[in-house]
């Protein structure tokens, strides 16, 4: 645990240091893209962004501001700092993400076990072809395409920005479909092998009914997998969101990025860059512990007797 | 030198699925959608190969008079905003996605081989040192790493194959390191040992050819998320540009032009989806040949 | 009578071929006896207990012949019935005791569950009466084991927490699949006298499945000798195994008595000598010719009948009854 903790502050510093030199390397700064300034104004900037110091210097101050979690102001908006803009756009994002694992998980696992309690029939083979589909489609076509149909041919849905719940519907549709082919796969495939165990037929050799062996025996053998894939689920929707949102139109922290990019807004990239490698290091720690507590053999090791 | 040479090659040739498919039992013929996958994978490098040839037109001619047409007699698949041919556009940005996609699984497959099976088969605080400068180049998410060096190195193929690679080598690291703890243990390794054999030697020579299995595998499934990241950094803005073609850029545009000519969107669309679909069901078919145990239908034995 | 078997036969589907796995299997069992089904692995003793439980899949077997529990034709009552019978009146012990548990559950769950299913006892009376069985049958600290996970527990303790399992529900049948092959002798011992303690109290019959011949011998009143999926010599355990007519079951016992055989007393010979097959012997002729030493023209060409040939004692070879 405390290694893993050593490993996240080490990736961090990591990070950090990465996107620093690496947008001191970009050519052109935020206000190279418009009109030339004056060189007064130009060099009022320079010193008040204290981009003539040297480099090791600027390093050093970024860090500490890091440290008081102050991300600065944004090079591109100077009016806002870039916390504010990670502050307006978080939850929207985490919104959109939370419901669309939601989603993929109780979906993901309802699939997954039709399929899985009988095998090769049916039911399994639909699942097999319609997630082999779910994992080829990328996310981009597919946001096109429901908007296509849903927002401009049906006309029942919006077909973009933010506001109500029926905006919510189609992202969350779009970026639950990858998470959704993969766990009701790896749902599946426990679910073939648990039910392959001694401890299965036992449980039938004692007259159990089928939904208590369900609840009971089968359920919480194949949930580790899943918990275990939470952690590259959480960075899937991450990058998914991007691009959801971008397609979308919607205020996220995604589309901030995005546009960050495309601005060299400097700061803003540094900012949500180190934000959002952050929280998903804090949630795959989170999910590291979920799965100690959750499994006994590492919750209770050894031998009594 | 006859035999030990006849093995050897054996143990290569099984790089090709098929020749592998062929010295085991087949197996891997028998599971349909792999099969399907092949099939697919066949028809779609048939048609972006030959197709152009075929065709009149050219992907890169502007022609202003026949611009957004829908799919004719002339242009199969139509016309993009500035009168160039789909067809050929698209079929030129396929080959330009699977090059990509070839070449990264390529790159990816070598680094992580050497990666994995040096800090494997080392052992030690060496394996553990490596691992743990692995998880933390890890701990960074993919997109963040390619758009970070595509805006500083700016969009191209050249930038678009490091990006890539720089990523998914990982998977592939961690599983030959895992391999190799298993086959380090084997008994002609320890007899390679005994007799002498240099450490290069040995990896190269012995193990690496048992652990093929799993490298063709992850080998096979890093094809189509190549082809989706560039795909999703095209469309980004941030991969190929105008005027060369990649799918990725082609649905870009195609998703702007979507209400009026979906055309433009359905093509590109439609060959990434394939294309990806058809590897991973042959990935897939690839992983279930080599460890079939969670895929046995379930019963008794 | 507790249980009758006639004439079961069970094949395994394959890939659309029968293989056939026992044929042919004739057993009874009154209320307070012991049955031990003596074989080696793959003989299928095994795959006869699943068969009476109703607990191969008809998918991939074919079971036929008659079973009658308590005068119940298992093989035609619903599902329904089937499943109050299992868990309740018939126990099963089964063989691997770390395979066989939950591992996401905490051993006395899995001991009570019975109870709370069936009886739809409460939760606090269930445990009880779980520990207390727990105590009677030797374990110490019966709370911890009770909250205990597989993992933490010995080889022992949790065959201890299986048989536990299938005495709780004081059935009328027991069937205990190799109960003691994982063990130390001294704890063999033990846990044969918990069953056979348990046995005086209920009336219980119980269905002992072994390969081990001592442990038959201790506590069976009669045996039965399965060879490749057929019986070859059963009855009374005096005449069985102290006046052995086939040939199997005498080089059985003349393995007992040598000591320098660390694997003395187990069915368990050399598997050049037998051919451990998992599938019934097919084709003509008794299943033992390839390694009787006296066999006679028609042991080739007929599969031998079992035939009684004094009281409680039938054997299957042509040798003994023309």
């Amino acid at each position: 645990m405390l290694r893993r903790l050593i490993i996240c502050i080490l990736a961090m510093f990591f990070i950090i240091t990465l996107t620093f030199f690496m947008m001191k390397a970009l050519p052109g700064g935020p206000f190279s893209k418009e009109k030339k300034l004056p060189p007064m104004v130009m060099a009022k900037i320079e010193e008040k962004y204290r981009l003539n110091d040297p480099l090791f210097k600027q390093y050093v101050d970024y860090l500490c501001r890091i440290a008081r979690m102050d991300l600065g102001p944004s090079f591109r908006y100077p009016n806002r700092t870039v916390n504010d803009i990670i502050k307006s756009g978080f939850p929207v994002s985490a919104t959109i993400g939370a419901a669309a694992v939601f989603f993929a998980l109780v979906f993901g696992t309802i699939a997954g076990l039709i399929a899985g309690l009988r095998p090769f029939n049916a039911a399994d083979r639909i699942l097999i072809l319609v997630s082999a589909i779910g994992f080829s489609v990328p996310s981009f076509v597919m946001a096109g395409i429901l908007q296509h149909f849903l927002s401009f041919r049906l006309g029942i849905l919006p077909a973009a920005l933010w506001g109500s719940p029926q905006h919510a519907v189609m992202p969350v549709i779009v970026l639950s479909i990858l998470p959704l082919a993969v766990i009701s796969r790896l749902i599946r495939t426990q679910v073939i092998e648990v039910m392959q165990q001694d401890y299965i037929i036992l449980a039938k050799a004692k007259g159990l009914s089928f939904g208590r062996i369900l609840l009971f025996h089968i359920m919480p053998n194949i949930l580790p997998p899943v918990i275990t894939y939470l952690g590259p689920l959480i960075a899937a929707i991450f990058t998914g969101s991007f691009v959801v949102e971008h397609v979308f139109a919607i205020p996220g922290l995604g589309k901030f990025f995005v546009t960050s990019i495309y601005n060299r807004d400097y700061t803003l990239i540094m900012g949500i860059t180190i934000f959002y490698s952050g929280f998903l290091m804090a949630m795959n720690l989170l999910v590291d512990l979920v799965y100690a507590l959750l499994n006994p053999q590492v919750k209770y090791p050894g031998w009594e007797e | 030198m006859g035999p030990i040479l006849k093995t050897r090659v054996q143990s290569y040739l099984r790089v090709l699925p098929w020749t592998d498919a062929y010295l085991r039992n087949g197996s891997f013929f028998l599971n349909r959608p792999a099969v399907l996958g092949l099939w697919l994978l066949g028809a779609i490098i048939t048609i972006v190969l030959i197709g152009p040839i075929l065709s009149p037109q050219t992907p890169d001619q502007i022609n202003l008079a026949r611009t957004n047409q829908a799919p004719n007699l002339l242009h199969w698949f139509g016309t993009d905003h500035l009168g160039r041919d789909l067809f050929t556009r698209v079929c030129s940005g396929a080959r330009l996605s699977l090059f990509i996609a070839l070449s990264t699984a390529v790159i990816v497959s070598i680094i992580g081989v050497i990666y994995g099976g040096f800090a494997g088969y080392m052992g030690g605080w060496i394996d553990e040192f490596l691992m743990r400068v692995l998880e933390i180049i890890a701990s960074v998410p993919f997109l963040l790493y390619a758009i970070l060096l595509m805006t500083v190195l700016g969009p191209g193929v050249k930038t678009l194959l490091i990006a890539l690679a720089i990523v998914y080598w990982i998977p592939m690291a961690r599983v030959v390191r895992g391999q190799f703890i298993n086959l380090k243990e084997e008994g002609f390794v320890i007899a390679a040992r005994v007799l002498g054999l240099s450490r290069w030697r040995i990896i190269f020579g012995h193990i690496v050819p048992n652990a093929m299995g799993v490298i063709i595998v992850y080998g096979t499934l890093a094809i189509p998320e190549a082809i989706f990241a560039e795909a999703l950094l095209s469309y980004l803005g941030l991969g190929i540009s105008s005027p060369a073609s990649s799918l990725g850029s082609l649905v870009r545009y195609g998703l702007g032009s979507i209400r009026l000519y979906p055309w433009q969107l359905f093509f590109p669309a439609l060959f990434i989806i394939l294309l990806v679909l058809s590897l991973n069901l042959i990935g897939e078919g690839l992983r279930e040949h080599y460890d079939p145990r969670s895929y046995r239908r379930g019963g008794s034995e | 009578m507790l249980l009758q078997v006639r004439n079961l036969e069970v094949a395994f589907l394959r890939h659309g071929v029968e293989a056939p796995a026992v044929k042919g299997i004739n057993l009874s069992l009154e209320p307070g006896q012991t049955l031990g089904l003596i074989g080696e692995s793959g003989a299928g003793k095994t795959v006869t207990a699943l068969a009476i439980m109703g607990l191969l899949s008809p998918a991939e077997t074919r079971v036929s012949g008659s079973i009658f529990f308590e005068g119940m034709d298992l093989k035609r009552v619903s599902a329904k019935e089937i499943a109050q019978i299992r868990g309740n009146k018939i126990g099963y012990i089964p063989q691997n005791s770390f395979m066989s548990l939950n591992p996401a559950l905490p051993v006395g769950m899995q001991i009570i569950e019975g109870l709370l299913f069936h009886r739809s006892m409460a939760f606090s009376a269930a445990r009880e009466l779980c520990i207390c069985l727990l105590e009677s049958i030797g374990v110490t600290r019966a709370g911890h084991f009770f909250s205990a996970y597989p993992h933490q527990l010995s080889g022992g303790m949790r065959q201890r927490a299986l048989i536990a399992m299938g005495l709780i529900m004081k059935p009328s049948l027991l069937i205990a699949d190799e109960p003691t092959s994982a063990l130390d002798v001294t704890v063999k011992l033990e846990v044969l006298t918990i069953l056979k303690r348990a046995q005086e109290g209920q009336e219980l019959g119980i269905l002992l499945i072994t390969h081990d011949l001592a442990v038959a011998a201790q506590i069976a009143e009669t045996v039965a000798i399965f060879f490749r999926g057929r019986i070859i010599e059963a009855g009374q355990k005096k005449n069985v195994l102290y006046s052995p007519r086939h040939p199997y079951t005498q080089l059985l016992m003349e393995n007992i008595s040598k000591p320098e055989n660390p694997e003395s007393g187990k069915a368990h010979l050399n598997s050049r000598i037998i051919q451990g097959a998992f599938t019934i012997h097919r084709g003509e002729g008794c299943s033992f010719v390839v390694s009787c030493k006296d066999t006679i023209s028609k042991c080739f060409e007929e599969v031998p009948p079992i035939i009684s040939i004094g009281l409680e004692h039938q054997v299957a070879c042509w040798q003994v009854c023309q």
